[in-house]
């Protein structure tokens, strides 16, 4: 019986230790910068062999756009369940030919628990939203580390869609395997997630650690229902005669 | 010993749910080494060869975890928490092993673990790992008085294993960025050489950065150092051309040669065409290949850009045969373009040379009504015209730093012409009386001088939106002709009299107008800014015409005053425009007016009168736009113009070019003022392929100026003069709407369009009132699967209700097209093409129907992998079809036919040769 009244108290003292546990981060916002090459990307559109007028439109837009494009947005989470929301840009971003890479078109609702998202995407008009299960995500753990909005920050590169190479830096501190966009998968939340060969990267810029009453994170609700494979079929039919264009634009919308 | 009772208990219970499956877990507690509290830590499992993550979870209140493993192998825990050393521990599951139990795992608090180290000075085996080279631990000086806090700060990471062997991560990795964006290099496990080729390239190019790049090193203030890499860009080199060659029936042949060569940052090419087929030059594609540059690219503040062709005003230019006559096209030309100075300055220009001859026969009919008479009017005309072109041009343009830019722009041309002209027409009135029949000739030859220069400026400042730019030009042009003009007027009266003209005309003509515009943008905030403009233009011209008539048959010595004249043309114009844009992310409002002064000065040197005028033009202008969502926009136009009666309508210079008609001045001109109103809505879903789109526009003009004709019903000639009508507003309008859908895979159009318009004019001083209604349907369809099929057809009905109201009965017709194209792929690289039009101009009370057919076709067959050989057998004009067309006119219909390329068919041959390479960069 003494065992019993030890065992309680421990147990008790053990709940409430457990209680406090000021490292550990489990709802907060996170501010997050997507940064986009635009001058390489516009580059990488004309192709190796452009064109001269291809090649004099590339000019021209290398003079008057700035190299770089910083588009906001913020990340609501609370117990394993998160809400992405891009923030309209003041000025627009002067995009080469309506590229989505240099958009932001999707607001995403991330359910940890049941392993599901919802995304909510603006493609040329129609407005989808996406109901699927998390996307599965080969991830390899490395060694390096580097300091992100304050917090040290493990490299994971993974590969997503089964072609994309990604390479995303995630902190232990925060309890929720969640990240930027549809990036998920890691032991913990992605504050960085770069696309090296689409010249795109995604930072937290501030980290806020504040209880997210979890009324506010709600799925997004308009736009006509289906899941990845339907939006990919969709894809496929309306990019059919876009040449080389279509299966690019169709990965960076399925991102 | 309470938590191991408690940890038993678990397993027990972990153990008893687990009887019966095969699933694959790892399970225990994770634990702080020195105070024995239970740690909330994450859980990674890797695969113990190649660290790629299989599963993770974080642990339940009481520091344990259970966690399910997909597969058996070997494996590597990972369990980390903040502010304590992580712990590694490999291990395997296997059927024989499918649960591995870790128990109790011992975290140790980072701090503690380090103070331990330094402050016992016992220097333990630490293996600190760095990013390329490895520490070994007697390389690491630990100083026994050393901060806890600077070896912390020195090392983020460190693990500690089972055996309690302990790894640090040494000096953190030193971010790397090449061309200003960070850089991670390719992990080879993830990423192999089939995913793209040019991984493997970026990452060579990083390995061999001391031959291709220099090295900025940046310390940025903080911990970590960012070294910077700037990368060369290779130089490209290589040469392509096509060749092209047809032969065909009747004599008809097309031939072109085009060969460019680059290297680096120049480029050099020609081309020689020669056809008699229709093609007058390059096409549009080949043109754009060559680089010849005659485009100014704007970039929107979308990002979008756009080329405005500047120039090119003829068929050499544009190489279009708009299906009038049977042309003889030869054509050369020479480009060369070049870069330097780090892109900053570059250096277009050109040398083209064509020679053009086109052989018309246009056949006309026309039928005019007045209130008391008919005039039936029917003509023949026989014309050979041939030019020859020479065109030099330079384009300079500099970029004086990121925000300035200056273009120059030279060019020169020369030209002969040659034309010759011969027709003869007859008159008749209502009741088939002959009025009177022409013989006229008219030849004339010419050259043409022209020179062309401008200068752009353009600069912003650092504010941004602020800008200025300037735009000044000078063209100059002096053309020389000879002019043999001849008709015989033949009127059966009571008297048969012959009316005969016979003319030499030496005329020479010199212009030079010089242009300046200053735009000036200034924002007041990021939502509104405005932009002012001057311009000033200055036109001074001289016109000399000498008319003499024949002494003796092929003598033309005698001075004819009436007919000849010359004038001297001065215009000046000093504008000023202010322009006022608002916008926000969902709406652009632009409004704004420009107010011309123009002093008109002409002096006709033989009589030494002065003509003068003075006037003030008002443009105002306003465009209201508001996006509805990112593909759906609504848009609202208003504009307003001012038209200045032409010096030819006030006083007009007497010719006798058509002795049929004569212009009488009137020197009451008044301007006349158009508004223009349009709206437009659309909206467009490219997935769903779902568009619409609906547009409407009214205007109207007051104080129109319009014609009044006189016919004197004996002879069939009249006179015109214009006229303003303050008492109506001619107006027009028009309603459009289209939808597109894509029905069963078909990309399905439909639009539909009103346009009607009401206006005025008075023949033999009578007010006749024009109204003219249409009403048109099309139906588009189109299905095409890429290297396949393609198929393409449209067509539909229309209506059109013409009424003049000095005329009996009306006008209306109903019609209908269709147009159709479709190209198939066969097999064995064999492409079937054919297009075919039709078109049903329906009768009127006055006119019989009108057909038209159109069909071609061609089968061809490529050869070679890259397809670059290209045989083809093509039909023309299958049906040996003649173009008609059929306009009413102010006071009736005018029927006009012109010869045609008739039906032909043609073999040809088409090579494109092509050869790249790349040199790598020198440093």
């Amino acid at each position: 019986m003494k065992t019993i009244l030890i065992t309680l108290t421990c147990l008790i003292l053990t709940g409430s230790l457990m209680a406090q546990n000021p490292q550990i981060v489990t709802s907060g916002t996170i501010t997050f910068e997507k940064r986009v090459n635009l001058h390489t990307v516009a580059k990488q559109e004309i192709g190796t062999n452009p064109s001269p007028l291809s090649q004099q439109m590339y000019e021209a837009y290398k003079k008057s756009a700035p190299q770089f494009a910083t588009m906001q947005s913020t990340l609501i989470f609370n117990n394993n369940k998160s809400l992405f929301t891009p923030i309209e840009p003041t000025t627009p971003i002067p995009n080469f030919s309506g590229n989505p890479i240099n958009k932001q078109f999707n607001t995403v609702y991330t359910d940890m628990t049941t392993s599901s998202n919802i995304a909510q995407k603006e493609i040329y008009g129609d407005l989808f939203l996406v109901k699927d299960s998390i996307r599965k995500m080969t991830w390899r753990l490395t060694d390096e580390t580097q300091d992100v909005a304050g917090y040290t920050c493990r490299r994971a590169n993974g590969l997503i869609l089964d072609s994309v190479y990604v390479v995303a830096f995630y902190t232990d501190k925060i309890w929720m395997s969640g990240g930027p966009e549809s990036f998920a998968g890691l032991p913990g939340m992605i504050l960085k997630v770069a696309i090296p060969h689409e010249n795109v990267s995604w930072t937290a810029t501030k980290v806020t650690v504040e209880n997210i009453p979890p009324a506010k994170i709600v799925p997004p609700k308009k736009g006509s229902v289906v899941n990845n494979k339907q939006l990919i079929d969709k894809l496929k039919v309306a990019m059919k005669n876009w040449g080389s264009v279509g299966p690019y634009e169709m990965k960076i919308y399925l991102l | 010993m309470k938590i191991s009772i408690l940890t038993i208990m678990a397993c027990l219970i972990c153990a008893i749910t687990s009887y019966g499956q095969t699933t694959y877990s790892i399970k225990g507690t994770t634990v702080d080494t020195v105070t024995k509290a239970k740690l909330s830590t994450t859980i990674t499992v890797l695969n113990a060869k190649d660290s790629i993550l299989q599963a993770y979870t974080h642990t339940n209140a009481d520091g344990s975890f259970n966690l399910t493993v997909t597969k058996p192998g070997n494996y590597l825990l990972w369990v980390t928490y903040p502010g304590y050393a992580s712990y590694e521990e490999k291990f395997t599951i296997n059927p024989a092993v499918p649960t591995h139990n870790f128990g109790n795992i011992n975290l140790q608090d980072r701090a503690k673990l380090l103070q331990e180290v330094v402050i016992k000075g016992e220097v333990k085996a630490i293996k600190i790992k760095g990013d390329t080279t490895e520490y070994n631990a007697k390389a690491f000086v630990i100083q026994p008085n050393d901060k806890v806090e600077d070896l912390l700060r020195q090392l983020p990471d460190v693990h500690v294993d089972k055996d309690g062997k302990i790894t640090a991560q040494g000096e953190s990795v030193p971010k790397v960025t090449v061309d200003g964006e960070e850089f991670f290099g390719d992990d080879p496990l993830l990423v192999t050489r089939n995913i793209r080729a040019d991984m493997v390239d970026k990452v060579q190019i990083f390995n061999k950065k001391s031959d291709q790049a220099t090295f900025t090193g940046i310390d940025d203030g903080k911990t970590t150092k960012t070294i910077n890499i700037t990368l060369r860009e290779d130089k490209k080199t290589g040469m392509f051309g096509k060749g092209v060659a047809g032969v065909g029936t009747d004599g008809y042949y097309e031939g072109q040669l085009m060969y460019n060569k680059f290297k680096g940052k120049y480029k050099f090419s020609v081309y020689g065409t020669m056809a008699n087929d229709g093609k007058t030059g390059l096409g549009y594609q080949d043109a754009s290949k060559l680089g010849a540059s005659n485009s100014n690219m704007v970039i929107l503040d979308d990002g979008g850009a756009i080329g405005i062709l500047i120039g090119g005003g003829d068929a050499l230019d544009n190489a279009t045969y708009n299906g009038q006559g049977l042309p003889q096209a030869r054509t050369a030309g020479v480009h060369y373009d070049t870069k330097w100075g780090d892109d900053k300055q570059s250096i277009n220009t050109n040398y083209k040379l064509g020679d053009l001859s086109l052989n018309t026969i246009t056949t006309t009919n026309s039928q005019d009504n007045y209130p008391t008479t008919q005039i039936n009017r029917s003509s023949v005309a026989n014309s050979d015209n041939h030019s020859f072109r020479q065109k030099a041009d330079v384009i300079y343009q500099k970029t004086i730093d990121p925000n300035t830019t200056l273009k120059l722009s030279v060019d020169g041309t020369l030209k002969n012409l040659d034309n010759k002209s011969h027709s003869l027409s007859t008159t008749t009135d209502g009741n088939n009386n002959l009025l009177n029949r022409e013989d006229k000739t008219d030849n004339s030859k010419g050259e043409q001088k022209m020179f062309n220069a401008s200068l752009l400026f353009n600069k912003k400042f650092k504010k941004p939106q602020r800008t200025i730019s300037w735009n000044v030009s000078e063209a100059f042009s002096q053309t020389d002709s000879k002019r043999y003009f001849n008709s015989v007027i033949t009127t059966p009266a009571a008297t048969t009299v012959n009316d005969t003209t016979a003319q030499y005309q030496p005329t020479t003509s010199i212009s030079s107008v010089l242009n300046s515009n200053l735009t000036y943008t200034e924002p007041f905030s990021t939502k509104l800014a405005v932009t002012l403009n001057y311009a000033f233009g200055m036109n001074n011209s001289t016109s000399d015409r000498e008319s003499y008539n024949q002494s003796a048959p092929g003598r033309y010595d005698v001075f004819d005053p009436v007919y000849s004249n010359n004038y001297n043309y001065n215009q000046l114009t000093n504008q000023l425009g202010a322009m006022f844009n608002y916008h926000t992310s969902v709406t652009t409002l632009t409004f704004g007016t420009k107010a011309s002064n123009v002093n008109l000065k002409q002096i006709d040197q033989f009589t030494a009168k002065v003509y003068k005028r003075d006037f003030v033009n008002w443009s105002p202008q306003a465009v209201f736009r508001y996006k509805i969502n990112t593909s759906s926009n609504y848009t609202f136009i208003y504009n307003g113009s001012a038209t200045q009666p032409t010096i030819d309508q006030i006083q007009p210079i007497r010719n006798n070019t058509n002795l049929q008609n004569i212009v009488i001045g009137n020197a009451n001109l008044e301007p006349s003022f158009r508004h223009n109103f349009s709206t437009s809505f659309y909206s467009s879903k490219t997935v769903s392929a779902q568009y619409i789109s609906l547009g409407g526009n009214y205007s109207f003009t007051t104080n129109s100026i319009t014609q009044n004709i006189v016919v004197d019903p004996t002879t069939g000639r009249s006179t015109t003069q214009y006229i303003n009508i303050s008492s109506k507003n001619p107006f027009n309008y028009s309603v459009r709407a289209t939808v597109s859908r894509r029905i069963f895979g078909i990309s399905t159009d439909l639009s539909l369009s009103h346009i009607g318009s009401e206006s005025y004019s008075y023949s033999n001083n009578v007010l006749s009132t024009n109204t003219n209604k249409s009403y048109n349907a099309t139906l588009t369809l189109q299905i095409n699967q890429p290297k396949k099929y393609s198929f393409y057809v449209y067509g539909g009905p229309s209506y059109s209700a013409v009424k003049y109201s000095l005329q009996q009965g009306n006008n209306n017709s109903f019609g209908y097209n269709a147009s159709t194209q479709g190209t198939l792929y066969l097999p064995a690289k064999f492409q079937l093409a054919s297009d075919f039009s039709y078109r049903y101009q329906g009768p009127t009370q006055m006119i019989p129907p009108v057909i038209t057919r159109m069909w071609n076709a061609t089968v061809s067959k490529t050869f070679f992998k890259g397809d670059n050989l290209k045989l083809s057998v093509g039909g023309n004009n299958l049906l040996n079809q003649e173009i008609v067309t059929r306009t009413p006119t102010a006071t009736g219909i005018t029927q006009t036919s012109v010869n045609t390329i008739k039906r032909f068919f043609m073999f040809t041959i088409s090579w494109d040769f092509t050869k790249f390479g790349t040199t790598t960069a020198q440093n």
